[in-house]
């Protein structure tokens, strides 16, 4: 693990590398896009072993923090749909001239796929594409936002139109910019290999795939039933971190193989 | 202010972010964020993030670093206790501050675990002047027992659910995971990759030590002059359910000016809460700033 800031200082973003061990190495590398407020808390981990898992087996990575997110600049008021598709092209750039490969492949975790998609999708140096529990449906993915605000303390969790969800941020323009995009819609190239692995059994995804194998991408549709509150919306008092092994091992795999 | 990405320790190596004030007072205490269970060194909802800046502000050195196994720090096997391991990863993040940054005197912060592990931390290196303690350690007392159970004593559904269970033994419910998951249940289908997790040591929930022992520990610390902002949340209340409940706990320390106390009954123990976090920071800052 190789800790790092790229970009501009006054704006700099934090991320990971994670350069390959052992004797093999990929031509290619893995930028790994976190989730967005609580869900990047959640997820933390998960993506870290994600990378560590794709080290062991010769490829290299890269996680990063989104501006006004983790520990890269800015303040969480700040984050935005535009600024975080721009994070995803530099991140990009960064691995290609760390890793010194030109074919990534791309992993987006729940709202992290949709920036990836967004930022990324149509672009002719990518590998592929992992839509990991992925937020498909930007206005779907408010409602249940907004469904987690206390309504007896809506005073304390909307401020100046801003939501507080579990203790991140929601601007009014960020809400404004996701509530347009749904992951079909996107333009993701031609023939596009994608793994669709969704750990909750919703015919949305379902859709979502046919949808993206009728416009002639190449997706493999994975149910990996999550372990145990494999909800990533879900917080508690512990700040209890999701460890879905199995999706891991089968991203992984599905990487290796495709 | 600026941040650096650093790497602290010889024979090890943990990562770290360093808030770095434009103006470095060097007399100044530097401020070291230590972990909170299994969160990475952002903190619960960014907090040591925000916190950090702050204290950064004041022109202190703040540094936020991961424990070994947690966040984007890697695991290390040591043979010795995991209390020797974290004090010497502790003391890596204090010899980097005091090698780059010429600073002497340490502040630690610390929510639940980070909190344990910055007292017991405290009491075995003496260039820690000041402790910051969110929901740390809390032992029950006369006084919280009655504010627990009188109001409870006086509720009929209370009375009716305790013979219900004297009469019908209640199935357990398997405790929930929160982190962990089998390693056995790999199916790898192509023997050619290699889909063995890391899966590493994960209790971050050590048992809280005898009572005596903390306030021993706080009598050592009020004698060597170390200075205690201790703040509980309102998610503790099943086990701090009043404000001076820290000074019943440990009667026989006399904290005088060293102990700031501090009680957030509506915040939440990640602080998720915008409004009762800022107050917390502020009132952290402002603890941090009085002579």
């Amino acid at each position: 693990m190789r800790p790092i800031f790229f970009g501009e200082s006054s704006q700099q973003l934090y991320g990971v590398l994670q350069e390959p061990t052992g004797s093999h190495f990929a031509d290619y590398a893995v930028l790994i896009c976190y989730p967005f407020g609580q869900e990047y808390m959640r997820g933390h981990r998960a993506c870290r072993q994600l990378a560590s898992l794709l080290a062991r087996n010769g490829v290299a990575s890269l996680r990063f923090d989104y501006y006004g997110s983790g520990d890269s600049a800015g303040d969480g008021a700040e984050f935005s749909l535009q600024r975080a598709q721009d994070d995803c092209r530099q991140a990009f750039a960064e691995l290609q001239r760390q890793s010194a490969v030109e074919r990534i492949h791309v992993v987006g975790l729940r709202m992290g796929a949709m920036f990836a998609a967004s930022a990324l999708g149509s672009r002719n140096d990518i590998r592929g594409l992992v839509f990991w529990d992925a937020v498909t449906d930007g206005q779907t993915h408010l409602q249940e936002l907004r469904a987690t605000i206390d309504e007896t303390r809506l005073d304390e969790f909307i401020i100046d139109d801003t939501w507080w969800v579990n203790g991140f941020p929601v601007s009014p323009s960020f809400r404004a910019d996701i509530s347009e995009l749904k992951i079909p819609a996107i333009n993701l190239g031609a023939g596009r290999n994608i793994l669709q692995l969704v750990s909750r059994s919703d015919p949305s995804y379902e859709q979502v795939t046919e949808a993206l194998q009728a416009a002639g991408h190449r997706v493999e549709h994975r149910f990996v039933p999550g372990v145990g509150d494999d909800d990533w919306q879900h917080v508690d008092d512990q700040g209890s971190l999701l460890m879905p092994h199995q999706s891991i091992r089968t991203i992984v795999e599905h990487i290796l193989t495709h | 202010m600026n941040e650096q990405v650093v790497s602290l320790g010889k024979d090890f190596k943990l990562n770290a972010v360093v808030s770095v004030p434009d103006r470095v007072e060097e007399s100044a205490e530097a401020f070291v964020i230590l972990n909170s269970g299994l969160m990475h060194k952002i903190g619960t909802c960014r907090t040591s993030v925000l916190l950090a800046r702050q204290v950064a502000n004041t022109g202190r050195v703040a540094l936020r670093f991961d424990l070994s196994g947690i966040g984007d720090s890697a695991p290390r096997s040591v043979g010795s206790s995991d209390d020797d391991r974290v004090f010497e990863e502790v003391q890596a993040a204090m010899d980097y501050l005091e090698a780059h940054f010429g600073v002497k005197r340490f502040i630690l912060y610390g929510l639940c675990s980070g909190s344990q592990n910055s007292f017991k931390a405290s009491l075995r290196d003496d260039r820690i002047v000041g402790l910051v303690s969110i929901d740390g350690y809390s032992y029950p007392t006369l006084k919280f027992y009655a504010n627990h159970y009188l109001p409870r004593m006086l509720k009929w559904q209370v009375w009716k659910n305790f013979f219900a269970k004297l009469l019908f033994k209640k199935r357990n419910d398997a405790q929930a995971q929160l982190v962990t998951a089998s390693a056995a249940d790999a199916t790898n289908s192509n023997s050619e990759i290699d889909l063995d997790l890391d899966v590493e040591a994960e209790n971050v929930w050590p048992p809280f030590p005898p009572r005596k022992f903390v306030e021993d520990g706080y009598q050592q610390l009020v004698e060597r002059g170390v200075r205690l902002k201790v703040i509980y949340t309102g998610s503790w209340f099943e086990v701090y359910n009043y404000k001076d409940q820290f000074l019943d706990m440990y009667s026989a320390v006399n904290f005088g000016e060293s102990l700031e106390l501090g009680l957030f009954p509506e915040a939440s123990h990640i602080m998720s809460e915008p409004k009762h976090r800022d107050e917390m920071l502020g009132e952290i800052i402002a603890w941090l700033e009085r002579k």
